[in-house]
């Protein structure tokens, strides 16, 4: 009876049978990660930001009043964001109730996306931005306002006041600040990626051609451009506030598994086993978490400022929903849960952005 | 953009195709249930095609995959209780010659995952893929010195579960053991 062990591992191994994968659906759930995990990245220095969000939200529709799926908000609004102002607010929805900062906001329908810029927030209803019905509502802590509706491929900037959509074959410029579309322009093909809005810029690419187009908000020039000029123009904009390797690493750093009651970097994730950075001063991360989420994977769903950072507990299985929610604070070294459960969460993202 | 992801998506669909029947065999050592082999492979491939676009050598992507499959399955099993299966008295297979193989069989593979994961995981990697300590280390995301550890631990549990009439390797597995 020699070599049980391994004959025993060959023999199951081989007796385990066939698998049934659908290459198609593993590339859709892919792509849902992808999209539940992009951050919504506070570029630079935001502290001078200042949130406005009023006492309450005054509903001012811009369509029939009958038709609007937006509800007043809760008389008893969660204390969820630990802080002050100063940051996008912490933004998670679940079902029909939209968390904003320490509103409670109540949609008719189930909402299908959270888009969070400087000051204020962006809801999608309907099951999901391809959905012909859906509508994208506008509110800034003052008033929330019906912008478009059937359309797909919303995203907002990472930094920068843009918000942009695909509008049948047009594509769809918003400054959220000015509150009004500053450009639609037309595609010349069918759109392959997903836009990417910058501050001055916003990037596609088209079929026709095989082309990267960079449009200039301040010039309204569409033109041609390079992959090296787009990543160049990314680097830029968009400043990690995690990176992994060195404190000089362009590499974010957003999937982590709890070790030792510590937030380190995820084992499946870029650079595993590499220590972890605070980009701003260069110093290490350390980051307790409580001690139930030992060995869980927790991935960045949102950057709130430059100190704090809200996680989501996620297997990333099918069918699996998602688990609690945490915000961390990197000046104090502390997370703590701020929602529980194994819940269908929406949380704050771009659609199809994938950079 | 477009090409570069094209591309990619032809590299990581080849790679589903080709190599997932070899990384379904070693998720389901790793968890010993078809089901719960097959999710995790999912969701191992899935996470694979999220980190695509980062990873440096995309020709390395099996051992990705592979490593994925067996830290998920490390940490999943830690909080999926429910899917444990514990054996907590070994069966009553006696000494070797008392008992058939097969039953011998049956009580190992039980015991193998009654194991601790970080144990099971080494030995599957040890002596089902023939990684070496180095390479099982960088798999399950460990230092060596770990592996050896968990190695021996494993190991030795079994010993004590099956008893120590009971060969679990060759003369030439024994120089590498533990």
């Amino acid at each position: 009876m020699t070599g049980m062990l391994r004959d025993l591992l060959n023999e199951r191994a081989d007796a385990a049978g066939s698998h049934d994968l659908d290459l198609h659906d593993l590339i859709s759930q892919g792509e849902r990660c992808i999209r539940r995990r992009r951050r919504i990245a506070v570029g630079g220095t935001v502290a001078a930001v200042v949130l406005t969000v009023g006492a309450s939200f005054a509903l001012v529709q811009s369509g029939d009043p009958e038709s609007s799926p937006v509800l007043p908000p809760s008389t008893n609004p969660p204390s969820s964001v630990d802080g002050p102002d100063g940051s996008r607010p912490l933004t998670y929805g679940l079902g029909s109730t939209i968390h904003y900062g320490d509103r409670t906001i109540e949609v008719a329908e189930d909402a299908g996306g959270l888009y969070v810029f400087d000051d204020g927030l962006a809801i999608l209803t309907g099951r999901d931005d391809a959905d012909r019905d859906n509508r994208l509502y506008l509110m800034d802590g003052s008033e929330q306002v019906e912008i478009a509706r059937g359309i797909e491929r919303v995203t907002v900037g990472e930094v920068g006041t843009l918000l942009v959509w695909l509008d049948g074959d047009e594509v769809v410029i918003y400054d959220t600040q000015e509150r009004r579309e500053i450009a639609r322009v037309p595609l010349n093909g069918r759109l392959l990626n997903p836009i990417t809005p910058l501050e001055d810029a916003v990037y596609w690419h088209e079929s026709t051609g095989d082309e990267l187009v960079r449009y200039d908000v301040q010039t309204g020039i569409r033109a041609p451009a390079s992959e090296a000029e787009y990543r160049a123009e990314m680097r830029t904009a968009v400043r990690p506030i995690l990176v992994v390797g060195t404190a000089d690493s362009v590499t974010p750093a957003e999937d982590f598994t709890v070790i030792d009651s510590r937030l380190e970097l995820g084992p499946d994730a870029p650079g595993a086993s590499s220590p972890v950075f605070v980009a701003a001063t260069g110093e290490r991360l350390r980051v307790s978490v409580p001690d139930r989420y030992e060995g869980e994977s927790l991935g960045v769903f949102q950057w709130l400022d430059d100190d704090r950072f809200a996680l989501v507990a996620d297997s990333g299985v099918k069918n699996v929903p998602m688990g609690d929610l945490l915000t961390c604070r990197i000046s104090t070294g502390q997370c703590r849960t701020i929602a529980t459960g194994e819940r269908e969460w929406l949380l704050p993202g771009n659609n199809g952005a994938i950079h | 953009m477009a090409q570069e992801d094209r591309t990619d998506v032809a590299a990581y669909s080849d790679l589903v195709t080709a190599r997932s029947p070899s990384l379904f065999r070693t998720a389901y050592l790793m968890l010993g249930d078809h089901q719960l082999a097959q999710d995790l492979l999912q969701e191992a491939l899935v996470k694979t095609y999220v980190a695509w676009p980062r990873l440096r050598d995309v020709t390395k992507a099996e051992a990705y995959t592979r490593r994925t499959i067996v830290t998920t399955a490390i940490s999943w099993r830690r909080r999926r209780s429910f899917h444990e299966r514990p054996v907590d008295e070994p069966p009553d297979v006696g000494v070797a010659d008392r008992v058939d193989e097969l039953a011998t069989r049956d009580a190992l593979w039980a015991q193998l995952h009654a194991l601790a994961p970080r144990q099971r995981a080494a030995i599957v990697l040890r002596y089902y893929l023939d990684l070496s300590e180095a390479q099982t280390a960088e798999t399950m995301g460990c230092s060596v010195g770990a592996v050896k550890s968990q190695t021996s631990a494993g190991l030795s549990r079994l010993r004590d579960r099956i008893g120590p009439e009971v060969a679990l390797f060759t003369t030439t597995d024994q120089r590498m053991t533990p």
